[in-house]
């Protein structure tokens, strides 16, 4: 199996789980900043 | 090195203009300084965006670029796993257990530096006094192995290294003004500038070189086809029995293995979580919800920087084939300059005779900058305010000169000063080459030392202080034994090991030679702190039962 070219297992895991991180983090994000249970500044 | 590609004239049009506004957002925090902790805090001064980059750009200094971008081009792909882990532990666990509970208790207790916070949870002046102590001493090499790197690369670059002495004092003056006079403000706005700018250039760099090697799939099967076992017998590779190849990762438990996951993966990725520079951009944010927001941006651009670095890092190798017939590793090494020159030397080289090629040089000249700087000026105002603001404070405390907390800036600015004028002397002393290795000693040491004490002061809702004493020791004496007696590449910055036993390490031949001193200090200091707890809570309970009896 060959994903762009690469085709050690472990290197294309490295690949694939920085940009699941990426995705987890934009995602959490956005719906941390919508969600209406946040908590009011502390201030 | 050549500097053919390095038009001096836009670099320096575009460096003026960088310090110009550098110095501008150095104002904007000075002007928008009013008291001691806005000046180590600036607590509700900046939104998720800044935060972001700014921890981000603080996280990854010119060490990221060259110094593991150069590891990169040695050891390969396998290096992305430090990605993976910049991103996981560095951002998302940072962020999601240890930001918010940092952020609040800091706010609670009124904390404005980490050795603050870690002393009021714990309710202990030795604790904050040893922490204060632990930045004091070790933050300054690695911030001196930043700073020397992103000038070395800088004089090499640009041709200029009869002018070394010059720049490293002019990077260093720009740096202090901005940081003694506009204080963590300054520090973070200037910090989301300099991301912006090595964002672009880290995009343009990876792009430009998957261009040059025909594609993402030609490129990395181009890598791929550069591996022969037999290449062993004839080319130093820079790498340990156990290498594969760039594009494979190495033999299990391996020395290059060992190598690899416990120093460069290990060391510098679990590290990231007990940064004193890091944990003071918690305590910034206005509330959990910028933090949490703050993961959006500040996962692109790690990814962006770090992928980049690494991926064209080990790229690298197919381009010196194609050009020079050698290996990144034997073609710097030929020049006379170690791994830390490796992308240097390949920026200058791959743009040279393409369209805009000096803009994209100099673009990534001051992308180095922007990475050194970014970095060095949250380690200045660190330690200063470890000196300035904890240990004075402390000082004051014991003497009985002062009750609560200094409030004086003007102390902080003088400390400041002094550590940046110990970081230039310390560029004149230390071994070169050595960004990548001093970045996982500190980071190293201060994850053996401080992340189960750290750990147990957000989620305890009774700290132990005793139990957190002697984590702290534990973790920093096995940490310092090992990086000092046991492992070879960390026993160089102070060789007591070769003084006392004529040989640079005790075991050269064996494989814990090759495994990173956090791989033993880190569990012994959870283990040590888990034991002290359960010991001291039955102490107390002991007590409190033959008390009420």
């Amino acid at each position: 199996m060959s994903f762009f070219g690469l085709t050690d297992p472990w290197i294309i895991g490295g690949y694939v789980m920085s940009f699941v991180c990426v995705a987890f983090c934009v995602v959490y994000g956005f719906l941390s900043g919508r969600s209406s249970e946040e908590e009011e500044d502390d201030e | 090195m050549t500097n053919d590609g390095v038009d001096l004239a836009v670099f320096g049009v575009m460096t003026a203009a960088f310090v110009v506004v550098t110095l501008l957002l150095g104002v904007y925090g000075y002007r928008n300084t009013k008291s001691n902790q806005e000046f180590l805090l600036g607590r509700n001064k900046a939104g998720p965006v800044i935060i972001a980059l700014s921890y981000g750009a603080t996280f990854l200094s010119a060490s990221a670029v060259i110094g593991f971008g150069g590891q990169a081009a040695v050891h390969g792909m396998s290096v992305l796993w430090l990605c993976f882990l910049n991103l996981f532990v560095g951002l998302i666990v940072a962020f999601l257990v240890f930001g918010g509970p940092t952020r609040r208790k800091g706010r609670a207790l009124g904390a404005s530096t980490y050795a603050d916070l870690m002393g009021k949870i714990y309710n202990s002046k030795g604790i904050r006094a040893f922490t204060a102590i632990l930045i004091i001493v070790m933050m300054p090499i690695y911030a001196a192995a930043v700073l020397k790197g992103g000038v070395n690369s800088l004089a090499v670059i640009t041709g200029l290294t009869d002018l070394y002495d010059l720049i490293l004092i002019a990077l260093a003056i720009v740096v202090a003004v901005y940081v003694v006079y506009g204080g963590i403000i300054a520090v973070m706005y200037n910090d989301a500038f300099q991301a912006a700018i090595m964002f672009i250039g880290m995009v343009v760099i990876l792009v430009v070189t998957y261009g040059y090697l025909g594609g993402v799939t030609a490129g990395n099967e181009a890598l791929g086809n550069l591996w022969d076992a037999s290449i062993f017998d004839t080319i130093n590779t820079g790498t340990q029995e156990g290498f594969n190849g760039w594009t494979s990762f190495a033999d299990f438990g391996s020395k290059e293995w060992l190598t690899v996951v416990t120093t460069f993966l290990l060391g510098v990725g679990i590290g990231a979580l007990t940064q004193p520079q890091l944990a003071v951009r918690f305590m910034s944010a206005k509330n959990d919800r910028d933090l949490n927001k703050s993961l959006i941006v500040g996962s692109i651009f790690m990814l962006a920087i770090v992928g980049s670095a690494y991926t064209v890092g080990a790229l690298s190798n197919v381009y010196f084939m194609n050009e020079h017939g050698e290996l990144a590793f034997q073609y710097i090494s030929g020049l006379g300059l170690g791994t830390d020159f490796i992308i240097p030397q390949f920026i200058l080289e791959i743009f040279s005779g393409i369209s805009f090629g000096d803009v994209f040089v100099s673009l990534f000249l001051l992308s180095l900058v922007c990475a050194a700087i970014s970095t060095i000026s949250a380690l200045i105002h660190t330690i200063g305010a470890a000196g300035g603001y904890d240990l004075y404070t402390l000082y004051k405390n014991k003497k009985g000169q002062l009750k609560g907390d200094s409030q004086s800036i003007n102390l902080n600015r003088i400390v400041m000063v002094l550590v940046m004028v110990l970081l230039v002397v310390y560029c004149y002393l230390m071994p070169a080459d050595i960004i990548a290795k001093a970045t996982s000693v500190f980071m190293g040491l201060t994850a053996a030392a401080l992340l189960p004490a750290y750990f147990h002061a957000l989620y305890s809702k009774n700290p132990c202080k005793k139990a957190a004493v002697v984590s702290m020791v534990v973790g920093t004496l096995v940490y310092m034994f090992f990086a000092l007696f046991i492992n070879t590449g960390t026993s160089v910055f102070l060789p007591i090991c070769e003084i006392i036993t004529g040989q640079p390490v005790l075991f050269p031949d064996s494989s814990l030679a090759s495994t990173d001193a956090l791989v033993f200090a880190l569990p012994l200091s959870i283990v040590a702190m888990a034991v002290a707890l359960v010991f001291f809570r039955y102490k107390e309970r002991s007590v409190a039962s033959t008390e009420s009896a």
